[in-house]
C-alpha cells in the first residue's frame, strides 16, 4: 500500500541538509542577529542541535551506536553550558542593567 | 525501496481518533455550556496575576536561578533512561558507574543547598 | 572489567584531582567558605603530579577504556607541564585575590576541575574524550573569567569568552560529526587507518570535518584569525585568572593538536589539514607581533604576546617531524616558565592600593625597584627571544625544525616577527628604565611572587648551561608519537 512512498522517507542527505541549514542559521544568528545576548544563547543551542541531528543521522546510517552516545554527552554538556551561560548573563545584567549586545562594550577590542 | 510502514499504521489511526475526540469535546462544550459573561471573570484571581497581559514582561531574576538549577538535574535523566533499559546487561559495573555519577550530582546538590541557592529569599 | 581497571589506573591522577575538587567543594560549602583551601588544593596538585610521574609509561603507549584514552610520553609530559602550571597559577592567585578581597573558596575547585579537563585533553585518543575534556576545561574557565562578580569588565569578559568559546565548541563538534559520518569512527588510530583506501567523496568530507576541528581548537588556542576574544578576556578577567589563561590551557590545546596531526595522524596532515595549521601559525605570529605595538594596557600586551607565542608553538607541529614536536614541547615549557615570571611581576605591581594595569604606570619602575625591574627585563628579553636567554633556545629549536622540514617561509616570518616583538619589549624596558614616574609597587612583595620570580629568573638565565636535559625529556616524549 505504501510502495510509492519513497518521497516520504528522508534519506541521510536530507538529514544532513537540515543539520547544515540549522548550523548555518545558528552561526548566522551569532554574527548577524546581534540584538540580545539571549538570542546568541539560542543560536549556540541551534548549532549544537544541528550537530546532534548530524550525529544521529550518521549513527543510523552507519548502524553504529557510538554517534548516539556522543549525542547524549552533547545534550548534557549543552545543558551545563546553557546553565553557565545564563548564570554569567545574570551577573552581567546585575552590573550593566542590560543584556543588549551593543552594551557589551566596556572592553575595546 | 519503500520501508515497511506497517508499524506506523496504528499511530496514524490513533492520531485520527485522538483528533476527532478532542474536536468533539471542544465542540460539545462550545455548544452545551451555559454562558454568563461577567467582568469579574477576567480580573486577577487570588494569586494576583492579571489573567491577560503581555507575555513579554520582565521576570524576577530568581526564576532564572531556578531554571538554571532545573536544567542540570533534568538532564541526568538522559543518562538514567538508557542505563535503566540496559541495566540487565551491565551488571555490577553499570550499577557502580551510575552510583558514581549520582554521587557527583549529589556533590553539586550539596553545594547548591549549602550556598543557599535553593532559598527563595 | 580488567579493561576498565586499566583505564582507571591510567587516569588515576586525573580522577584523584576530580575527587579532591569535589571534596573541596563540599568542605568549602559546609564551612561557609571560612576554611582556607589553598594548602589542600596545592597538595592535591602535588600528589597528582607524583601519581602521574610514578605511573608514567614512557616506553610504549598504553590505551584504556577501549581506546578512549591513551597514556604515552606525550601525555605524561603534557600532564606534568599542566600540573606545574596549575600549581604556579594557584600560588600566583592567592595574595592578589586576598588584597582585592574577592577570594571565594570556589576558586580552588574550579581551577582543579579545569585541570581535570586539560588532563583529559592531553590523554584523549578519541574525539569523544577530546570533546568532554575540552568542555570541562572551558566551562570552568568561563566561570573563572567572571570570577569577580562585582566588576563589570570581569562579567563582560565572561560573556565574550562564553559566547565565542561556545561557538568554537559548536564548530569543533560539527567537524567531529562530519569526521564520524565519513569515516565511521571517533577513534584517532582507527580514523588514521580508515582514511587509507577511502573514496574521494568521503575524503573531501573528512577534510572539511578535520578543518573544522582544527579551527575549533584554534579558537581555544587563540590563534589568529580566531583570536578576537583573547585581548578582551585577558584585559577584563581578574589578573590571576588572566595568568591562568596565559599559562595553562594553551599547553593542552597544542598537545591535542599534535596528537591529532602527527605520528599516526600524519595521514590527516597529508590531506592538507596541515596547511590550515600553517595559516594559523603564520597569521598568529604576524598579528601577535604587529597588534601588540599599539597597546597601552599591560594585560592586552600580554594577550597579543600569547597570540604570537601560539603561532610559534604551532610552527613546531606544522614541521611535522619528531624534532618539530620536541621543539614545540620545549618551547611551551620555556613559555610557561617565562610567563609565570612575568605574571608574578605584574601581579605584584600596585600603587596606592590599586592594582595597576596601564603600561605608562611602569615609568620609572627601574629606579625604585631595580631588582624586580631587572627580572622583568630578563623575562621580556626571553619572550622576545634574545640570546642567551631561554626564550632564544625555544625559538631556535622551533625554527630549526621548521627549516629542516622545508617550511622556509614560516621560519623567516617567525624570525622577522621576533624582531618586531623585540621592539615592543624593548620599548617597555625603555619605559621602565629611562622615564621617570611614580612608585608602582607594594612593599614587601609577597613571598609567593618573590619565589616565583626568582625560580623563573634562574631557569630563564641558566637554561643555556644545560639545554640538553629538558630537550632530552621532550625528545623522549615526542618519540612516543613516532615509534
Amino acid at each position: 500500500m505504501f510502495e510509492n512512498a519513497h518521497w516520504f522517507f528522508p534519506s541521510l542527505t536530507h538529514y544532513l541538509v537540515v543539520a547544515a541549514l540549522l548550523f548555518t542559521l545558528g552561526a548566522f544568528g551569532l554574527f548577524v542577529g546581534r540584538k540580545n545576548i539571549i538570542v546568541l544563547l539560542m543560536a549556540i543551542e541551534l548549532i549544537l542541535l544541528a550537530v546532534n541531528i548530524n550525529l544521529v543521522a550518521f549513527s543510523a546510517a552507519l548502524e553504529d551506536a557510538v554517534g548516539q552516545v556522543l549525542v547524549m554527552f552533547i545534550l548534557t554538556v549543552a545543558a551545563a553550558e546553557a546553565a553557565i551561560g545564563l548564570a554569567i548573563l545574570v551577573v552581567f545584567f546585575r552590573l550593566r542593567g542590560s543584556i543588549e549586545v551593543q552594551d557589551v562594550d566596556s572592553l575595546k577590542g | 525501496m519503500a520501508p515497511d510502514l506497517g508499524p506506523y499504521l496504528a499511530i496514524a489511526v490513533f492520531l485520527v481518533v485522538a483528533g476527532m475526540i478532542s474536536l468533539l469535546m471542544v465542540m460539545a462544550s462550545f455548544v452545551l455550556a451555559p454562558r454568563a459573561p461577567d467582568p469579574e471573570k477576567n480580573s486577577a484571581y487570588e494569586c494576583g496575576f492579571a489573567a491577560f497581559s503581555d507575555a513579554r514582561s520582565k521576570f524576577d531574576v530568581r526564576f532564572y536561578l531556578v531554571a538554571i538549577l532545573f536544567i542540570i538535574f533534568d538532564l541526568e535523566v538522559a543518562f538514567l533512561f538508557p542505563w535503566a533499559v540496559a541495566l540487565g546487561g551491565l551488571g555490577v559495573f553499570g550499577l557502580v558507574s551510575m552510583l558514581v555519577f549520582l554521587g557527583v550530582l549529589t556533590v553539586g546538590f550539596i553545594y547548591e543547598w549549602k550556598s543557599g541557592a535553593l532559598e527563595w529569599e | 572489567m580488567s579493561e576498565t581497571l586499566r583505564g582507571l589506573y591510567l587516569l588515576q591522577p586525573t580522577l584523584f584531582i576530580a575527587g579532591a575538587a569535589m571534596l573541596l567543594l563540599v568542605v568549602g560549602a559546609f564551612s561557609n567558605g571560612k576554611r582556607d583551601l589553598r594548602l589542600p588544593a596545592l597538595m592535591t596538585l602535588l600528589v597528582a603530579f607524583l601519581l602521574q610521574i610514578l605511573s608514567a609509561e614512557f616506553s610504549t603507549p598504553v590505551t584504556g577504556f577501549g581506546g578512549l584514552i591513551i597514556r604515552d610520553g606525550l601525555s605524561d609530559y603534557g600532564a606534568a607541564l599542566l600540573l606545574v602550571g596549575l600549581f604556579v597559577s594557584l600560588l600566583l592567585a592567592d595574595p592578589w585575590f586576598r588584597r582585592e578581597g574577592i577570594l571565594r573558596f570556589e576558586w580552588y575547585p574550579l581551577v582543579l576541575l579545569s585541570g581535570v579537563g586539560m588532563l583529559l585533553l592531553v590523554s584523549a585518543h578519541n574525539f569523544m574524550t577530546l570533546y568532554i575534556g575540552l568542555e570541562l576545561q572551558s566551562l570552568a574557565l568561563y566561570v573563572l573569567a567572571t570570577f569577580h562578580i562585582r566588576d563589570l569588565s570581569s562579567a563582560e569578559s565572561g560573556v565574550k569568552y562564553f559566547i565565542l568559546g561556545s561557538l568554537a565548541s559548536g564548530i569543533l563538534l560539527f567537524g567531529i560529526s562530519l569526521v564520524y559520518g565519513f569515516s565511521g569512527t571517533l577513534d584517532f588510530s582507527v580514523l588514521a587507518h580508515a582514511i587509507e583506501g577511502q573514496e574521494q567523496s568521503a575524503v573531501s568530507g573528512l577534510i572539511v570535518g578535520l578543518t573544522l576541528v582544527v579551527i575549533g581548537l584554534g579558537f581555544k588556542l587563540s590563534a589568529v584569525p580566531f583570536h578576537m576574544w583573547t585581548p578582551d578576556v585577558y584585559e577584563g578577567a581578574p589578573t590571576p585568572v588572566t595568568a591562568l589563561f596565559a599559562i595553562v590551557p594553551k599547553v593542552a590545546a597544542v598537545i591535542i593538536l599534535a596528537r591529532l596531526m602527527l605520528g599516526e595522524g600524519a595521514i590527516i596532515s597529508a590531506l592538507g589539514v596541515d596547511r590550515v595549521l600553517w595559516a594559523l601559525s603564520f597569521l598568529s605570529m604576524l598579528w601577535g607581533a604587529l597588534a601588540a605595538l599599539g597597546q597601552t594596557q599591560i594585560k592586552r600586551l600580554l594577550a597579543y604576546s600569547a597570540i604570537g607565542n601560539a603561532g610559534y608553538a604551532l610552527m613546531g607541529i606544522v614541521a611535522g617531524t619528531e624534532d618539530g614536536l620536541a621543539a614545540m614541547l620545549v618551547y611551551m615549557t620555556i613559555y610557561l616558565v617565562t610567563t609565570a615570571g612575568v605574571f608574578a611581576v605584574v601581579l605584584s605591581l600596585r600603587s596606592d592600593g590599586q592594582a595597576i594595569e596601564r603600561l605608562e604606570d611602569l615609568k620609572g619602575f627601574a629606579q625604585h625597584h631595580p631588582l624586580v625591574a631587572v627580572l622583568l627585563g630578563i623575562f621580556l628579553f626571553s619572550l622576545a627571544g634574545i640570546p642567551p636567554l631561554a626564550g632564544f633556545f625555544g625559538k631556535f629549536y622551533v625554527f630549526r625544525a621548521a627549516l629542516e622540514s622545508g617550511e622556509v617561509i614560516l621560519a623567516i616570518t617567525g624570525a622577522l616577527t621576533s624582531v618586531v616583538a623585540a621592539f615592543y619589549y624593548l620599548r617597555l624596558i625603555r619605559l621602565m628604565c629611562f622615564d621617570s614616574g611614580s612608585v608602582p609597587q607594594e612593599r614587601p612583595i609577597p613571598a609567593e611572587y618573590a619565589g616565583i620570580m626568582a625560580v623563573s629568573g634562574v631557569l630563564v638565565l641558566l637554561f643555556l648551561l644545560a639545554p640538553s636535559a629538558p630537550v632530552a625529556f621532550a625528545q623522549s616524549a615526542a618519540a612516543s608519537l613516532f615509534p
